[in-house]
């Protein structure tokens, strides 16, 4: 029974279902319907034991990735969402930038420190006298730890924002009943931020779900082979779309029915007035915030800064600027082109991550709201297609619309980022908005009050948290995006990442660490901007 | 012609249907009361929008809401959580529904509103340092603020404590008095809706059970359920009807006149308890195993004793 | 009203953007449309240098179209269909060249005998070569080892964990090895697959992180390009990446540019096509890391470091997408 006047929750999704349907429906479907044009490499596809034998491999190493990804955060984001203490913000951002690194420089990143010849052999070679080694990577472990390292992040973001915005009161009262913490975090906050934490896996899992540059270089064995990996060998390798196609549909029907079940979450009915207010560290705890600290620091931060010692040391220790001269050298009209990419991405990643979260927030409150599964899943699954396949249906748009105009192919990359972005950023709100009491509403309407003015005045303001979490994650995504950008401007517009991987092709591996340096820059300073804005919490 | 009018509004639910006919008048004050599941709440509801009926129709003020939008119904809601809205401070709450866009009209409304509740000065708090009966002083000035043609009150006392209610539910009368707007009140507490209501409503299993004015629905109570769910009384069957009366007519005095047949009179009551309450005793007695509870200005003297009921004040039912 | 401000600002950064650029691109008049792979395409790619210089000699405007992958770049050509403005693609590598033959048109260059003959892999010169590369093993001279001189050196245990490979599944590096492995031990290629895939310390999906891992020093031998040193030398100053030649052969891949067919511009695609195989072959080793196809080029002197082979080997696509799948079944199923 729903009354007319109920959708401006509707069209407000309206043009996202627009973009999404140009620049994602219709170019895959084209692409999706090549698999109907060879019957047999169809069938084939979901009778081979061996699409069956990877996909087996897929789903268990996203499974694990994610949730060691969750598990690990969770007593973290716990912490951080109880206390206050110096340092609390920079952790914060700094697992927040770490997420739009390229997958190339995390495994760089990643071998510098954790690697044979890595630092941290080096430094048990130095303790030990030679005798002492440990081979972290090239084995399945290694796969996983790079997937934690870059995924702990978003755990470790999504449940301390959620936490923290809601209020303790039960918390208190199940220790005073004396329980212990750990059981007043099984019984009582678990089940609080559970709906957080299922999100929050799945977004991991379709993370580690199409990798295959981690998987394959880290894993040390051929046999680590996804999914995505077999799509992008029978898509370039094989060249053979028919087939491309079969595994790609094959791929987003298990995709697709990940997201189904993990859309449903529960709805909050009734208003509390208490809210959360974080305890300054003293004694005991101030101990445990720099014991917790210190490790999210070493976790993190030792790949990042591997990057930033490359940018300015060769592999023989030597400091050189010759990496940054590279980067400004090279200029066209007088712009230097590293110059250009940078507002590039600035523009890009900011116009795209803006929109998005301005446009996840209606569909997630529209969607709670009116009860509605298929909105946020139509938007969210160009998620649940794989790179390989959204690079094909982006050629296949830029085959038909070519950008001969600038302005063209700005505004195709920035459709484009928004499609990729808007399904994180809609399920970074979405438990957010399913937070946000209908009662609330309904008190709005009984003063006479639309849709349009309670969603503007009430319920968006009350998203604040989930909203600055949603656009740093779409800003880090956004940064981070290479194909879509590559695939629509036909090289005219040319963002930091493109750069760095441009840079590889030519070997200068220092010049592209430098770079990298000023992605993960930006990152930070635009995360660290967000996090001072105020730390009001939306919803209490 | 009545100001609010409910026609054979129908809703059903799995576990029971609403049917209810009523009018209200304007500027009266319409107390619901009944047990629980009894179908106030869903009254509110239906007449607020948020909740849509199968049949019926709901009339206001001549016009015909049934169908109409929440937000075009001109009705004002308190709820029992305030629902106030956390992101806004106790102005901006108020302001909120406001039909004026002139801000200074708004801020020497606000005021007035704050006065009218008893919180003046309030106007720059924050929503989450209220205590529960200052939220929801907030709530009804809030609703107040908005114009509407009249206020639904969904339990709104319920949870707050004894002595805060008795204190807020003169503030409403205070607001109805003073605003002269239609006010349909629900709550599950009786001496509440005798001591503000105009007239209260009796429901029961989703139905009417009975309506009237508090004198008129404790004094004559049309059916066994309504009186016994208006106040204390006895139940007592003789002569294969159904009678009953309140405490206060029972006359426990050995009187050495009176017309009998004027009188019921009981022999050989055993009394049980005797409660001390300042203004009088309440005792409780044993009548063939019929409990009977009194209320009389002296303790009983005896263990046994007699007592009698003016005819008038015994209700009889079939 | 911050909210507008904020928008206002985020829309006034963004035009800002869109028209400084639209300003600098002018509107060319546009004659020759070059579809090219992406590394070829930007300032970084050999464009830089090629274009400019072909625009100067010979007062063509070119449209240069950054269309993807070498396979992207065929497809969307494919697409495209008739209506395609494409004139030229550049950069169809031997091992492709199937894929794209019914696409173009022949032309015969009067400078094809500059060409090393055994370079040319199409008769009919729907694909002219223009730049070609060999596979071959890269170590650090630092590194303590000895250095192999045949593929099945490799497989001895001195070099556990020394090498990196790529896999032929999704990368053509990846795919070259496989070739070369099949084209010098015939059916030898499964056993050293096998022991390999143990010995050596990864098998990277790409080779833009088998050859990090490489100069980040996690192992002292990479599968990459003869010429793969010329860039430490050119431009680090460093000569401790070397390539390895072996006596038994090597494998090659020749990239290759043709005229699509029906194109209006015929003549000044044929221009584009001798300019590659004259001016531009310098610039071609310069900053695609290639070897000219014309041998009579004097290469700059870091190229001393980049050994040609004396033996190579040629194969078709259809060979290699044969063995990719034999390598599939036997090694990996």
């Amino acid at each position: 029974m729903k009354r007319r006047g109920d959708d401006f929750y509707l069209k407000q999704a309206l043009l996202a279902l627009v973009i999404t349907t140009i620049v994602f429906f219709l170019p895959i479907g084209a692409v999706f319907l090549r698999a109907f044009s060879d019957g047999r490499a169809f069938v084939s596809t979901f009778t081979d034991r061996y699409t069956w034998k990877i996909l087996g491999f897929t789903l268990w190493e996203s499974t694990l990735s994610a949730a060691i990804s969750v598990l690990l955060a969770l007593p973290f984001a716990v912490f951080f969402s109880r206390y206050t203490f110096a340092g609390r913000k920079a952790i914060l951002t700094m697992s927040d930038a770490a997420f739009a690194l390229p997958s190339i420089l995390a495994i760089l990143g990643f071998v510098i420190y954790y690697g044979n010849n890595g630092l941290v052999n080096a430094a048990l070679k130095a303790i030990s006298g030679g005798r002492w080694t440990v081979k972290i990577l090239y084995s399945f472990k290694a796969i996983l730890l790079a997937h934690v390292y870059l995924n702990f992040p978003v755990a470790f973001s999504l449940i301390t924002t959620s936490l923290s915005s809601m209020p303790d009161k039960e918390e208190q009262a199940s220790r005073l009943l004396g329980a212990s913490e750990i059981k007043t975090f099984f019984k009582v906050t678990l089940p609080k931020v559970w709906g957080m934490v299922l999100a929050t896996f799945t977004l991991i899992f379709l993370f580690c779900f199409p990798s295959f540059l981690i998987v394959m270089t880290l894993g040390g064995n051929p046999r680590y082979f996804t999914i995505e990996a077999e799509i992008y060998k029978r898509t370039y390798t094989d060249v053979n779309p028919a087939a491309s196609a079969a595994l790609a549909i094959f791929s987003f029907l298990v995709m697709t029915l990940l997201l189904v079940i993990t859309g449903y979450g529960r709805e909050e009915k009734k208003v509390s007035r208490s809210r959360r207010v974080l305890k300054k560290t003293k004694g005991n705890s101030k101990i445990k915030a720099i014991v917790l600290s210190t490790l999210i620091f070493l976790f993190m931060a030792p790949p990042l800064l591997s990057i930033l010692y490359r940018a300015f040391f060769t592999k023989d220790n030597e400091f050189t600027l010759k990496a940054w001269k590279s980067i400004v050298t090279k200029s066209r009209n007088g712009v230097s082109t590293s110059l250009n990419s940078i507002l590039n991405s600035l523009f890009v990643a900011g116009t795209s991550a803006f929109l998005a979260m301005r446009m996840a927030s209606s569909i997630a409150i529209g969607a709670v709201r009116r009860k509605s599964r298929f909105i946020p899943l139509l938007t969210s699954l160009p998620m649940a297609v794989g790179s390989v396949s959204l690079g094909l249906g982006f050629a296949f748009i830029s085959a038909r619309i070519p950008s001969r105009s600038i302005v063209l192919a700005y505004t195709m990359v920035l459709l484009a980022h928004i499609v990729c972005i808007l399904p994180f950023a809609v399920r970074t709100i979405m438990p957010g908005a399913k937070r946000i009491p209908q009662r609330l509403g309904q008190a709005a309407k009984t003063m006479g009050k639309e849709d349009r003015d309670i969603y503007r005045k009430i319920e968006y303001p009350l998203l604040k948290a989930y909203r600055r979490r949603a656009f740093a994650f779409a800003f880090a995504l956004s940064l981070g995006e290479v194909n879509a950008t590559l695939a629509l401007s036909e090289g005219k517009v040319t963002t930091l990442p493109i750069l760095i991987y441009k840079m590889i092709d030519q070997y200068n591996y220092q010049g592209a660490s430098a770079l990298a340096v000023i992605l993960l820059t930006i990152a930070i300073v635009v995360f660290a901007i967000g996090e001072t804005k105020g730390d009001e919490n939306g919803i209490s | 012609m009545a100001y609010l009018e409910c026609r054979n509004l129908r809703r059903n639910y799995d576990a029971f249907n609403l049917e209810l006919n009523l009018d209200m008048q304007k500027g009266e004050l319409l107390s619901i009361i009944g047990p629980s599941g009894s179908g106030k709440s869903t009254l509110l509801s239906l007449i607020s929008g948020i909740e849509s009926v199968d049949s019926g129709s709901i009339i206001l003020d001549g016009v015909d809401i049934t169908d109409m939008a929440i937000q075009k119904r001109s009705i004002g809601m308190v709820f029992q959580d305030f629902s106030l809205f956390p992101s806004m401070n106790v102005a901006q709450n108020i302001q909120y529904g406001m039909k004026t866009r002139d801000q200074g009209a708004k801020d020497k409304r606000t005021a007035e509103l704050l006065s009218l509740v008893g919180l003046s000065g309030y106007e720059s708090r924050k929503v989450f340092e209220l205590s529960g009966g200052e939220a929801q002083r907030i709530a009804l000035a809030r609703a107040v603020a908005a114009e509407p043609q009249m206020l639904l009150l969904d339990e709104p006392l319920s949870a707050l404590d004894a002595p805060l209610r008795k204190k807020l539910r003169t503030v409403i009368r205070h607001i109805h008095d003073n605003t002269g707007i239609t006010m349909l009140y629900v709550t599950h507490d009786r001496e509440e809706a005798f001591a503000i209501s105009d007239r209260i409503l009796v429901m029961r299993g989703g139905h009417m059970e009975a309506i009237g004015t508090p004198e008129d629905l404790y004094n004559n109570p049309p059916t066994l359920f309504a009186a016994t769910f208006t106040g204390e009384g006895s139940v007592l069957e003789q002569y294969s009807k159904t009678l009953f009366f309140r405490p206060e007519s029972i006359i426990l005095d050995n009187v050495e006149s009176y017309d009998a047949s004027q009188y019921l009179k009981l022999c050989g009551c055993e009394v049980q308890s005797v409660e001390y309450a300042g203004n009088g005793y309440g005792v409780k007695l044993d009548y063939k195993g019929t409990i009977i509870t009194a209320f009389t200005a002296k303790r009983p003297a005896q263990k046994a004793v007699d007592l009698m009921v003016k005819w008038d004040d015994i209700r009889q039912f079939d | 009203m911050k909210k507008v401000l904020s928008v206002c600002a985020v829309l006034a950064l963004a035009l800002c953007c869109v028209f400084a650029q639209a300003v600098s691109e002018k509107s060319e008049e546009k004659t020759l449309t070059v579809y090219a792979y992406d590394t070829f395409c930007g300032d970084w790619g050999a464009a830089g240098a090629v274009i400019p210089a072909f625009e100067e000699a010979t007062g063509i405007k070119v449209n240069l179209v950054d269309a993807g992958s070498s396979v992207e770049m065929i497809n969307r050509v494919r697409i495209e269909g008739a209506k395609t403005e494409c004139d030229v693609i550049l950069g169809v590598s031997d091992d492709l060249a199937s894929k794209a033959y019914d696409l173009l048109e022949p032309y015969k260059s009067s400078l094809v005998d500059t060409i090393r003959q055994d370079l040319i892999f199409d008769n009919e010169f729907r694909l002219t070569p223009y730049d070609w590369g060999t596979f071959a093993f890269c170590y650090d001279a630092k590194a303590d080892i000895e250095l192999p001189t045949s593929l099945m050196d490799l497989t001895k245990d001195q070099y556990k964990d020394k090498v990196v490979l790529i896999d032929p599944r999704t990368s053509s590096v990846g795919v070259g090895l496989l070739m070369w492995t099949y084209n010098v031990l015939g059916d030898g290629w499964v056993d050293w697959w096998k022991t390999m895939t143990e010995n050596a310390l990864t098998t990277s999906a790409k080779w833009s992180a088998a050859y990090g891992l490489f100069t980040e020093g996690e192992a002292p031998i990479v599968i990459s390009y003869t010429t793969s040193p010329v860039y430490h030398v050119m431009w680090e100053d460093e000569t401790r990446y070397q390539a390895l030649t072996f006596d038994e052969g090597h494998e090659v891949t020749i990239e290759g540019v043709g005229i699509v067919k029906g194109t209006q511009h015929r003549a000044e695609a044929e221009a584009f096509i001798d300019f590659l195989l004259t001016g531009a072959q310098i610039e071609l080793a310069n900053a695609n890391s290639m070897y000219p196809v014309n041998s009579a080029i004097e290469l700059p002197a870091a190229y001393d470091y980049a050994p040609v082979p004396e033996k190579v080997f040629r194969n078709t696509d259809e060979e290699a997408s044969a063995l990719v799948k034999l390598w599939e079944e036997k090694i990996v199923k």
